[in-house]
């Protein structure tokens, strides 16, 4: 496939995508999403220790929750995905703060994580117990991701940069003010 | 996320339009699905159809979904709703919320790749038909 063309044609259409996602990408501030990512991590990472024996039981047996290396590098890719997905929905949502943070997260686990979760496993015929086990990780998960960056962002190091307007046109200069 | 201000008849319209596709994709897709699984058809469907309880999840399942999209995509700002912005505010959901949990737990119990394709790939089209749905309704 001719990427060049298909770059254009994606132009035309009103996508300009490498140079959008450049420049999203261009905003997004490290520091806060390794924070939020190693939060994440350390919470599951506690939670499963605790119910983890429960968890095998309903999942089943052969390589169930061997720490693979291909799986944590998948996690931890999602993981990143989620904390910069998360951080632009609180500035998208105009939430900020600690509590900003909870509520976002707690808005996506209702509306998208928990409702896949239900379905995929319902459909599955898992027991309950597996989703409400791998439904309150992912709420501890995102509202520990939430915590973090909405504190963070209190201390100026939010998840998305802020846009900075375009000085396109200088501003006019300002009349000399006379004493008075 | 102001709830009360949604258009309540596109989100319902994007509800039954999105599981209808799912009822399709899971016909059409239905023995790869149970492949990937590795279980028969059988032992996952008894009498050959998804029992109504799993049905019925899935469509309240959907009508949250579709809430919480419309909810997002109100955000937008003024003067932004479109079907372009809503399918790409959609896609954006589906690769921080969706495709990420899928990944990640199908990948701990063991889950063949194509599970999570087939049931990622379902996903994206339930968002992406919300979000034409929201779109082309207003929210």
């Amino acid at each position: 496939m001719d990427v060049t063309s298909l770059e254009a044609r994606l132009k035309a259409m009103g996508l300009d995508l490498p140079a959008r996602a450049a420049e999203w990408v261009s905003h997004i501030n490290s520091t806060a999403v390794l924070a939020a990512l190693i939060g994440g991590w350390v919470v599951g990472w506690i939670w499963y220790a605790l119910v983890g024996n429960v968890w095998k039981e309903s999942v089943g047996t052969g390589k169930v929750g061997e720490f693979t290396p291909r799986r944590q590098i998948f996690g931890g890719i999602a993981q990143v995905l989620m904390t910069i997905m998360l951080g632009s929905f609180m500035v998208r949502l105009g939430y900020d703060g600690w509590g900003g943070g909870i509520h976002t997260a707690w808005l996506l686990w209702v509306g998208f994580v928990m409702p896949t979760i239900l379905v995929n496993y319902a459909n599955l015929g898992k027991r309950l117990g597996l989703t409400l086990i791998d439904g309150i990780h992912w709420l501890l998960v995102l509202t520990t991701m939430g915590i973090i960056i909405g504190g963070l962002n209190d201390l100026g190091i939010g998840v998305v940069k802020p846009v900075k307007p375009a000085a396109a046109t200088p501003a006019p200069a300002e009349p000399a003010k006379t004493g008075g | 996320m102001n709830v009360g201000g949604i258009n309540h008849l596109a989100v319902v319209a994007a509800a039954v339009a999105s599981w209808i596709f799912g009822a399709i994709y899971y016909g059409v897709l239905g023995a790869q699905w149970a492949a990937a699984v590795g279980k028969s058809k059988d032992e996952l469907m008894p009498g050959g159809r998804p029992t109504t309880a799993t049905l019925l999840i899935s469509f309240i399942a959907q009508i949250v979904m579709a809430e919480m999209l419309a909810g997002s995509i109100a955000h937008l700002g003024v003067g932004q709703l479109s079907v372009k912005n809503a399918m790409i505010s959609a896609a954006f959901i589906w690769v921080g919320f969706v495709l990420t949990v899928l990944v990640t737990t199908h990948g701990y119990q063991g889950n063949k790749r194509s599970l999570t394709l087939i049931d990622g790939a379902h996903w994206l089209g339930v968002l992406l038909i919300q979000a034409l749905v929201v779109g082309l309704m207003g929210v």
